[in-house]
């Protein structure tokens, strides 16, 4: 079971480019929570919200059908 | 003593097994041999390079000094040639010996040529390791036409790679559809749109009977077996893997198209385990034996493995499979085993939503999401839950689907 932690200052973010120097993954890669989370900021929904799960990390580009990436609020 | 442990693959099944054997077993000499030339990379990335949308630096995973930090002596560029189980040794190209006291082989595939003239010929691309993404992308970026030829979830990077670079091409299938096997023609027209709108072409009822070359044997063209002939600056095959099972001739290791584990990761011969794509594994949730292609089982089964070799029987493998497609605007995934089954449920929302379940004796075994993925995760829960839901296919199939809307899990 993936984790959640409490890490509110953080969110998923659509970007339109890979900043030089961050860690990418595909959304393959993620938990299916992570997914999920990913999933919710595609939609623009507001359950891309609260804890974060544990997998995913701050300022990581996730290759989904667009670029997202963990960012500050 | 120091338990030794070797490892033949730095693919994520290898890596991950070498990663939980070093956290396990903190004083093991643990041993990664590769016959490529780089370390673990991310090989689902790599199609992302091809298309030119991500760089090279990205895509690797762990440079030589992870391997130097954990102690973990990695070869590079040395292939295993044979496993001698009774000397507990294996061999490699320079006649190198190396003995292990717990072996796990992660040596995954490598494609399928198809069995046609002129399959060898230059420009012809088969996609597995970020060598090939490299030449295809240096092929896709000075090309005009392409020929993809296999209609499955490889296929159709093929064919991402050239709508992304600009290429036109001909997406040659067998059959009626795109990867017929796990969705049904309603389904995959999604695709097939998709494609067309990258300016992919799919020919159904096609295939390829030979390749065409020039007098430098560089391909030209690609002919059907309807005689159609497809004129091409490149064509990408990918029809299937050929598990690299080869060194284990001899060594009475099981196989059934594909090595035979366990639940955890171990053959039938003594110290000798395998992990990720090459193995037909002990199915916990399906009862059966059962295959996985996918980077997260990959993953997870060398995690296990090295568990298991560390302390037996200490860990299972219980996984439900997932794999996406990004490259539309609409995202694609498959779970589970969506080409196996006894009944299916199936429902397209909209010109780009869709939705099939594979069930066996009423639980659900895999399944097929194009466009909306929000009930994946509970759909995965159903299936590693093994839930019987057979006899609920209206409320599977709403489209906002809630899993507290099925009738409670029965007692078993
Ligand atoms: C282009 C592409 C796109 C993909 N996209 C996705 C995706 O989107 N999602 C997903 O989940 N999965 C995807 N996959 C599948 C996924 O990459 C594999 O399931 C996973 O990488 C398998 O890992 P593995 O460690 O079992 O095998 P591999 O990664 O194949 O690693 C095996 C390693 O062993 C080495 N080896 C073989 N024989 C020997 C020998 N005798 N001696 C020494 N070394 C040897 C090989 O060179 C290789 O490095 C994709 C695969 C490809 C090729």
């Amino acid at each position: 079971m993936s984790r959640s932690i409490v890490r509110p200052e953080l969110a998923v973010r659509r970007v339109e480019s890979v900043p030089s120097g961050s860690r990418v993954r595909h959304f393959d890669e993620l938990s299916d929570a992570a997914q999920d989370r990913v999933l919710a900021a595609a939609e623009g929904e507001a359950t891309d919200a609260g804890p974060l799960p544990a997998d995913l990390r701050e300022n990581e580009v996730i290759v989904f059908t667009r670029l997202y990436r963990v960012t500050g609020r | 003593m120091t338990q030794s442990f070797v490892i033949i693959g730095d693919g994520i099944a290898g890596s991950s097994a070498a990663e939980t054997l070093r956290e396990e077993a903190p004083d093991a000499d643990v041993t990664v041999i590769t016959d490529e030339g780089e370390s673990l990379y991310n090989r689902i990335l790599i199609k992302e390079f091809a298309k030119g949308k991500l760089p090279e630096a990205p895509i690797s995973i762990h440079d030589e000094s992870w391997y130097d930090e954990r102690d973990i002596d990695l070869r590079l560029n040395t292939l295993v040639t044979d496993i001698d189980p009774e000397a507990h040794a294996v061999e490699t190209h320079e006649d190198e010996t190396i003995e292990y006291d717990k072996l796990l082989v992660a040596t995954g595939g490598t494609p399928t040529q198809l069995p046609v003239e002129n399959s060898d010929a230059e420009g012809i691309h088969h996609f597995w390791t970020f060598q090939d993404a490299r030449k295809i992308r240096e092929s896709a970026e000075s090309a005009d036409d392409a020929v993809i030829v296999g209609a499955g979830l490889l296929g159709i990077d093929l064919a991402a790679i050239c709508g992304a670079q600009g290429v036109e091409a001909k997406y040659l299938m067998r059959g009626n559809a795109w990867w017929r096997y796990a969705l049904s023609e309603s389904g995959a027209e999604i695709m097939h749109d998709a494609m067309r709108e990258i300016g992919v072409e799919p020919v159904f009822e096609s295939g390829v009977d030979r390749f065409e070359v020039d007098d430098g044997g560089r391909i030209v063209a690609a002919v059907d077996p309807n005689g159609d002939r497809y004129e091409c600056d490149w064509a990408g095959v990918a029809i299937g893997l050929n598990f690299n099972t080869e060194i284990l001739h001899g060594t009475g290791v099981k196989q059934n198209d594909g090595v035979v584990v366990d639940q955890h990761m171990r053959t039938n011969v003594d110290d000798i385990y395998a992990a990720g794509d090459l193995t037909r594994f002990y199915d916990t949730i399906l009862g059966e034996y059962a295959q996985n292609g996918s980077w997260g089982s990959a993953k997870e089964q060398g995690t296990i493995a090295a568990k298991n070799m560390v302390e037996p029987e200490s860990a299972e493998f219980r996984w439900v499979s997932s794999y996406s497609i990004t490259h539309f605007d609409f995202p694609f995934l498959s779970f589970g085993h969506p080409t196996i089954g006894d009944d299916e449920v199936e429902r397209k929302y909209s010109d780009t939503e869709y939705r099939r379940l594979a069930l066996k004796d009423g639980k659900i075994v895999g399944g097929v999401l194009i466009g909306d993925l929000a009930p994946q995760s509970a759909y995965k829960r159903l299936m590693r839950e093994e839930r019987v839901v057979g006899d609920q296919k209206e409320i599977l199939l709403e489209k906002k689907f809630d899993a507290d809307e099925l009738a409670p899990p029965q007692e078993q």
